[in-house]
């Protein structure tokens, strides 16, 4: 066809890439072939190992030395990628089409100011003297919406947020009008409200542009928010791919039919208020980091700030907020890793903010904490069934018990038995968080604080760990803090909520409550930040009724 | 499973090692320098300080007399001086094999001992957060001295003789480890692993022993290698400059070589030989070394 190549962007046929052998799969990818036009966003979705970076790195050439393309296309504007050399491929990049990455501080040259790394792709792909170079990079710094760019053409990378720093990355990519931009899940680390305008600008640039964008992420949300087309991937397959609406209104494949109803909804479901006593209560916790210097200036952040809270037996109080707003602190000083600065902590009736460590021992066996990364939350070296039978020998346990009880622990947690002589290496991401979750109900706790537990696992997974979650509250009656950043999470599982922001809780109240009617701004601008928030991924209602069951 | 991921993590890091050239050639090297050092009187060597006056600053392989008072009395034996004679008649080949002894017991007491109280001061540091200001700026101290010469100023202070060259290539080894531990403690600790134990009311002296210390081993016996070579030149250079151990005691490549210094011009290869058994043995442990970093800790590769 002799429009073909004015039709799209890019177009990718039958692309397969052959993985090392000794891998659980030959092909990175297999027979991927998807198009996208100028103008177009075109969300490719999956979890991870599904092959979704390594189809934007094999269409940038940038895959690694280990991984070959075997067979296929990928024609930018009709150029066959795959096919170009070095210095054709050197010269693509940039002019015809640029990279956005996950962490924009480690994607940005620390020690160079963001003006030059701007300017940068200028002087290598143009011959704009140095101060055109300069006011170019001013320019496309004032369009991605940088305040005051004429100043902050010369700053250094750590002086800006996140959201800044993805907002110049955005500038560097698209000061030379590529015709495809791949974005590789830009919003993941960022905030929810800073994801919000991330999201926003992408879109009003690539209208603006007519740039064709390859959007990368595992977030439905993200997806509703922000695509025009839906490229679902499982395995290195693409199983179905489609417009917006046809794919999230009536997937047609079953994998992604599962993903979207592993989606929590935003809608909180009907619960039971819990009437328990209090497992765990602060009053007026403070917690201060930092001190003066010695010789002055010395820097000091409220990580906390009078922070009232209860969690009552057999609920699940969940703690919500953006990065630095305070609520790891929070959780860190009930369990006394951190020393709290003022205030008091009441854990059934013992007051144990001010307690010594050696009386504190006792006390520490009923608050066990679930952290955010599974991967290091394991001491690689020792065995799964040493880490388990840990805690309960430090409180004196018989091995024999111990060890029993872990096997009735592995059972409950859905492990196989044998898992107790392996080492977390050999474990997926979802049955480390499940091993962590047995450990630290082998003391038979009766507060469990989850920071961020679900946070690193994939939508199905993290839809089963949540299960899991709220099974063992109803059967040991516990009282979980749930500490996450996700509001959908946060609505399926949580009676009760704290919503923090610089270290104060500026409302709480029942879940449902908090969603339905927030009471302060900073509630509101969460709510509607959180991407596709009006949404609820086809089988949303069913799942919330689904994560019910066990409430009732 | 497969058979190789079933295997515990130390297992698997024997098998890489003993994959790795260097560690091979650098590992077998050092143990023929061992064997030597242990099976010196069966070398066919004599006492390394017999002297003879007769014999004195013979050309390697001199074939010549020497008197043996034995319990029938004073008889002569005929002797072969391999590597020649020195300036008091002393077989440079005995010398040197009986040498070897003292660069290895001071290279391995040295790192062994550097290593033992790095490890201790620096766990503290790396715990005790009020003392480590306190501590590290005395190490700071220590390490912008020249080892040298802070060797050379201990052993003034002590009397010549093994223990106090040991104890004064100890001294100046001991803050490179107290730094190496504190670093890593200091990462060790934020660990979410570290923190699970603290909530499990583990105990801080088995926390640190089973949780923080482990990540210190394999980039202390990289450590160690170093240490080792640094000590046995450091050995050499002391006793070379007459300040270690005395050549009428022990003879050690330092100061035989010490001793060959005045005949220089005329007999170079007294100095030549204990030189070059000493390159070849400090080689081989960096060798050991920079096998063992490699596979050992690839991040220690990028620290160094």
């Amino acid at each position: 066809m002799a429009e073909a190549k004015s039709e799209y962007v890019l177009e990718v046929e039958n692309l397969t890439v052959q993985l090392p052998e000794g891998l659980d799969r030959d092909k990175a990818i297999q027979n991927i072939s998807f198009n996208i036009r100028p103008s177009e966003i075109v969300c490719v979705v999956g979890e991870s190992g599904s092959g979704k970076s390594v189809t934007a790195q094999a269409v940038m050439g940038l895959l690694p030395s280990e991984l070959k393309p075997v067979s296929g296309r990928a024609s930018l504007e009709g150029e066959d990628t795959l096919a170009a050399g070095k210095a054709r491929l050197r010269e693509l990049r940039g002019t015809r089409m640029a990279m956005i990455f996950q962490e924009p501080m480690t994607a940005l040259n620390p020690v160079a100011r963001v003006g030059e790394q701007i300017g940068e792709m200028l002087e290598i792909h143009t011959d704009l003297p140095a101060s055109e170079r300069r006011k170019r990079a001013v320019e496309i710094m004032e369009s991605v919406h940088l305040p005051e760019p004429e100043r902050m053409v010369d700053t250094y990378p750590h002086q800006l947020s996140g959201g800044q720093r993805q907002r110049i990355m955005i500038a560097i990519a698209l000061v030379l009008d590529p015709a495809l931009l791949i974005a590789d899940e830009p919003t993941t680390a960022l905030d929810v409200t800073t994801q919000a305008q991330i999201l926003k600008l992408i879109k009003e640039m690539q209208e603006r542009r007519g740039t064709g964008v390859l959007f990368i992420t595992h977030d439905f949300g993200v997806v509703a928010e922000i695509a025009d087309r839906v490229v679902v991937m499982q395995n290195g397959c693409v199983v179905e791919q489609g417009l917006k609406d046809g794919i999230l209104g009536s997937p047609r494949h079953s994998y992604t039919r599962m993903l979207m109803a592993s989606v929590p909804s935003m809608t909180p479901p009907e619960r039971e208020p819990v009437n328990g006593s209090h497992a765990v209560k602060t009053d007026l916790l403070c917690k201060r980091y930092g001190r003066a210097g010695w010789f002055g200036g010395g820097r000091v952040v409220l990580a906390a700030r009078n922070v009232n809270l209860h969690v009552c037996k057999g609920e699940t109080m969940g703690i919500v907020g953006e990065s630095g707003s305070g609520k790891s602190t929070v959780a860190r000083c009930i369990a006394r890793l951190i020393e709290p600065t003022s205030g008091s902590i009441h854990l059934d009736k013992t007051e144990i903010a001010t307690l010594p460590e050696s009386k504190l021992r006792e006390h520490r066996r009923k608050v066990q904490i679930v952290f955010q990364d599974p991967y290091r939350s394991l001491n690689p070296r020792r065995t799964i069934g040493s880490s388990l039978i840990e805690a309960p020998l430090n409180y004196g346990a018989n091995k024999k018990k111990a060890i029993q009880d872990a096997y009735e622990l592995l059972d409950l947690v859905g492990l196989p038995r044998d898992s107790m002589d392996r080492y977390p290496h050999q474990f997926s991401g979802g049955q480390r968080q499940r091993i962590c979750i047995a450990r630290a109900l082998m003391v038979e706790p009766e507060f469990l604080i989850a920071d961020e537990a679900v946070s690193a696992l994939d939508v199905s997974v993290q839809a089963q760990v949540l299960k899991l979650l709220d099974t063992i509250r109803v059967r040991y009656n516990l009282a979980i803090l749930f500490i996450t950043h996700d509001l959908r999470v946060a609505a399926q599982i949580c009676d009760r909520l704290v919503v923090m922001q610089n270290g104060i809780v500026v409302e709480q109240g029942p879940t449902r409550e908090v969603y339905a009617n927030p009471s302060h701004d900073y509630t509101r601008l969460l709510l509607a930040a959180a991407p596709g928030g009006n949404v609820d991924f086809g089988a949303g209602a069913a799942s919330g009724k689904q994560m019910q069951i066990t409430g009732g | 499973m497969s058979d190789a991921a079933s295997l515990s993590p130390g297992r698997q890091m024997v098998r890489l090692l003993l994959s790795h050239p260097s560690v091979l050639v650098g590992g077998a090297l050092v143990l023929a320098i061992c064997l030597i050092a242990l099976m010196a009187p069966f070398l066919d060597t004599r006492d390394p300080n017999a002297l003879s006056t007769s014999n004195r600053l013979k050309e390697p392989g001199y074939e010549g007399i020497m008197k043996v008072y034995t319990d029938e009395g004073r008889i002569k034996v005929p002797v072969v001086f391999r590597l020649g004679s020195d300036s008091l008649g002393r077989d440079i080949y005995s010398r040197v094999i009986y040498g070897s002894r003292v660069s290895l017991v001071v290279g391995i007491t040295v790192a062994s001992l550097a290593i033992a109280i790095g490890m201790i001061i620096g766990l503290v540091a790396g715990y005790v957060r009020w003392l480590d200001g306190i501590i590290m700026r005395i190490m700071d101290g220590l390490m912008a001295i020249p080892a040298i010469l802070l060797a050379i100023a201990v052993v003034s202070v002590f009397n010549a003789g093994l223990t106090s060259v040991i104890i004064a290539i100890v001294v100046p080894e001991v803050p490179r480890v107290v730094r190496l531990v504190r670093s890593i403690v200091l990462s060790i600790r934020e660990e979410p692993y570290v923190e699970a134990a603290i909530t499990a009311g583990t105990r801080l002296p088995l926390l640190l022993v089973r949780h923080v210390l482990p990540n210190t081993v394999a980039p202390l016996i990289v450590q160690g290698t170093f240490i080792v070579a640094s000590a046995i030149i450091l050995e050499a250079i002391l006793s070379f400059l007459g300040l270690g151990i005395p050549a009428d005691e022990i003879p050690t490549w330092g100061n035989i070589m010490g001793t060959a210094r005045e005949n220089f011009q005329l007999h170079p290869h007294q100095i030549f030989y204990p030189g070059i058994i000493l390159a070849v043995t400090v080689l081989a442990v960096n060798m050991l070394g920079d096998g063992l970093r490699d596979t050992l800790d690839p991040r220690f590769a990028k620290r160094m």
